[in-house]
């Protein structure tokens, strides 16, 4: 059952360059439960995605022209502010890159945690401390009663990301947007961070867009694979088609250019050229200037998505 | 029982701190008591000397000498004048040959009185328009009251004063030129000192808070479902406001030396007059007394510029 579904979305930015197209006409669907990993290099617009669904996007400059986002049935962007506000954390909940600055300093944990409690009182818990306790047990923060009292800068990166979770799940949203979530932490810290989420999420059962440019934690982690480039969604795929017959030229050099355990690699691949600037994208395919199979097409329409059957959907003049 | 405990942390916590910072202070008062006495001791002339003339005996000389004092070491001598300073005992005036602590006394409540005025103004009127500024950044509200701050911020205090007389006093006769011998006196010079200050700290709560506004955990608190309101005057306002609290008691004593100017001028009754008459005629335990009280009255602000920031930052309290 589909969660959410963002159609059509267009958003820009002005900036003091010109207009900036950063999301030119984004679809994506979520599916209860699931995790859809959002993937793609810096500047690609994930991360506006993300917050474009709470509508956190600072406007001005942000602007959403185009599209809808449906969540549960209703579209986010008829939505007033304050009916907007009763969605943020209590349906919907976001988690950031840098769990060291994401949390206010000068209060405590549990002060943090129980304000959204209060704000949003969800159902089951008996006192507002029971449930700032119960969350942080539950991203498994030893002796929580008194690590409740802490202030952010006593704990270390792991431990603020996990009360960041315990924070934006004490609500118990259907929907968790994390961007980043784990890469601001060492490594055997994002293991344990990101198990506490799968655990969190098989219990809540709740969906998950997680944003990174982790591959390997997409592997890991995700049902669903959508891969953004300039603004664009490129491909979605479930995990396995995704990793072993990716279709669109992006998708296969991004692949392509990471090391993997499971294959015989003589060389990555590079993907030459960088990024477009988004004030002048390139017309037609944003991806054609560097892509080595470009038709003459592709300099001028901009291509449509194509189901390639199960859910695999691709945007390229190759297939279509 | 839980939220009784978070109290009794804090407290103690908050209680140590104080402690800490109390100890660091005293070091600092024996310091400035020690270069206040210095500017006296190495202060040209004999006072023996000056006190019975050039023509006395040196039998007559050595008496004095041995009944004030003067034949111990210098420490021995320091001593002695901080134990009496201690007790409120800073010697005899120069000029009118009175106890300097019964010339000052009278004017401690008067400095007060007008410094404090100009401070909780600052206070009051700075931080709301500052902040209304930075929420309603790049309006005309915007821009109208940060004019007016850069305004009073960049005006010389003197030279306000003389204008807010001009204006209030000599052509509207709403207020009395000089003196204080109503309420209304305090007006003027109040104004002339607070003004730059409120400008001041409206452009600096106006940067802080834009910053603020700007940093993840603001954005946190919007993806929580807070209010606006909520995430201004709980989540921005206190991180805005330890910078500027700081800056603030810092400049409390900047403000007891600004009424130097600003009581010349409006002939208040108040230290910053005494001591601007005694130092025009050389008179040294006034000028070593008044400088005692406003380093004592600095380092004291300091203290409870720390002891602020320490309650509003729970990060300080730590180191």
């Amino acid at each position: 059952m589909t969660l959410l579904e963002i159609k059509n979305l267009h958003l820009q930015f002005n900036s003091d360059e010109g207009l900036a197209l950063v999301l030119d006409g984004i679809n994506l669907k979520v599916q209860k439960g699931e995790t859809l990993g959002l993937v793609g290099e810096s500047g690609c617009g994930k991360s506006v995605t993300g917050m474009s669904i709470l509508q956190l996007v600072p406007t001005p400059p942000g602007e959403i022209t185009q599209g809808e986002i449906i969540f549960d049935g209703e579209n986010l962007l008829g939505k007033s502010t304050k009916e907007m506000r009763e969605i943020r954390g209590r349906k919907i909940a976001m988690i950031f890159q840098d769990p060291m600055v994401s949390l206010n300093p000068v209060y405590t944990i549990g002060n943090q945690i129980a304000e959204a409690i209060d704000l949003h009182q969800p159902k089951g818990i008996s006192s507002t401390w029971e449930g700032v306790v119960d969350s942080l047990a539950s991203v498994q923060i030893a002796d929580p009663a008194s690590r409740a009292h802490n202030y952010p800068h006593q704990f270390s990166g792991g431990m603020c990301q996990r009360g960041m979770i315990a924070m934006m799940l004490s609500c118990r949203p259907s929907l968790l947007i994390a961007d980043e979530p784990t890469t601001a932490l060492d490594v055997t810290v994002q293991a344990q961070v990101l198990k506490v989420m799968a655990d969190l999420q098989k219990e809540l059962g709740m969906a998950v867009i997680l944003i990174t440019h982790n591959i390997g934690v997409v592997a890991e982690t995700c049902d669903r694979v959508a891969v953004m480039y300039a603004g664009n969604i490129v491909e979605t795929a479930d995990v396995e088609t995704l990793f072993e017959n990716p279709q669109h030229p992006y998708t296969r050099g991004l692949l392509g250019s990471i090391p993997r355990a499971d294959r015989d690699m003589n060389e990555l691949t590079i993907i030459e050229g960088s990024v477009p600037n988004l004030t002048k994208p390139p017309q037609g395919c944003r991806f054609h200037p560097r892509c080595k199979e470009a038709m003459d097409i592709c300099r001028q329409t901009k291509p449509t998505d194509l189901d390639l059957g199960d859910g695999h959907i691709v945007a390229c003049h190759l297939y279509g | 029982m839980a939220c009784l405990d978070t109290k009794t942390l804090k407290r103690t916590s908050v209680f140590r701190y104080i402690l800490k910072r109390l100890a660091l202070s005293i070091p600092v008062i024996l310091g400035v008591t020690l270069i206040a006495f210095l500017i006296l001791y190495l202060t040209p002339g004999d006072p023996v000397i000056n006190l019975l003339g050039a023509r006395s005996t040196l039998e007559d000389q050595a008496a004095l000498r041995e009944k004030l004092g003067l034949d111990q070491p210098v420490l021995v001598q320091y001593g002695r004048w901080l134990a009496n300073v201690v007790q409120g005992d800073f010697g005899k005036s120069i000029l009118s040959k009175q106890p300097v602590m019964n010339a000052i006394s009278s004017r401690i409540p008067f400095t007060l009185k007008l410094t404090l005025t100009a401070f909780l103004s600052s206070i009051v009127i700075g931080i709301p328009v500052g902040l209304l500024a930075a929420v309603k950044q790049n309006t005309a509200i915007d821009h109208i009251s940060m004019g007016f701050a850069m305004f009073f911020y960049s005006m010389p205090d003197f030279w306000f004063g003389l204008m807010l007389t001009l204006l209030f006093s000599l052509t509207l006769h709403w207020l009395p030129v000089s003196g204080a011998y109503e309420p209304k006196s305090l007006v003027l010079p109040a104004l002339a000192l607070g003004l730059p200050k409120i400008g001041s700290i409206a452009r600096l709560i106006r940067a802080e808070t834009l910053e603020v506004m700007r940093e993840e955990y603001t954005l946190t608190a919007r993806a929580k479902g807070l209010s606006e309101w909520v995430i201004i005057f709980k989540h921005v306002l206190r991180n805005a406001a330890i910078p500027v609290m700081v800056m603030l008691f810092l400049s409390l004593p900047w403000l007891i030396s600004g009424a130097v100017v600003i009581e010349t001028i409006f002939a208040w009754p108040g230290m910053g007059q005494l001591m601007y008459q005694a130092i025009l005629r050389k008179d040294f335990p006034v000028i070593q007394a008044l400088l005692l009280i406003i380093a004592f009255l600095t380092v004291l602000f300091n203290l409870l510029g720390d002891i602020v920031s320490g309650l509003l930052d729970p990060r300080i309290r730590v180191n």
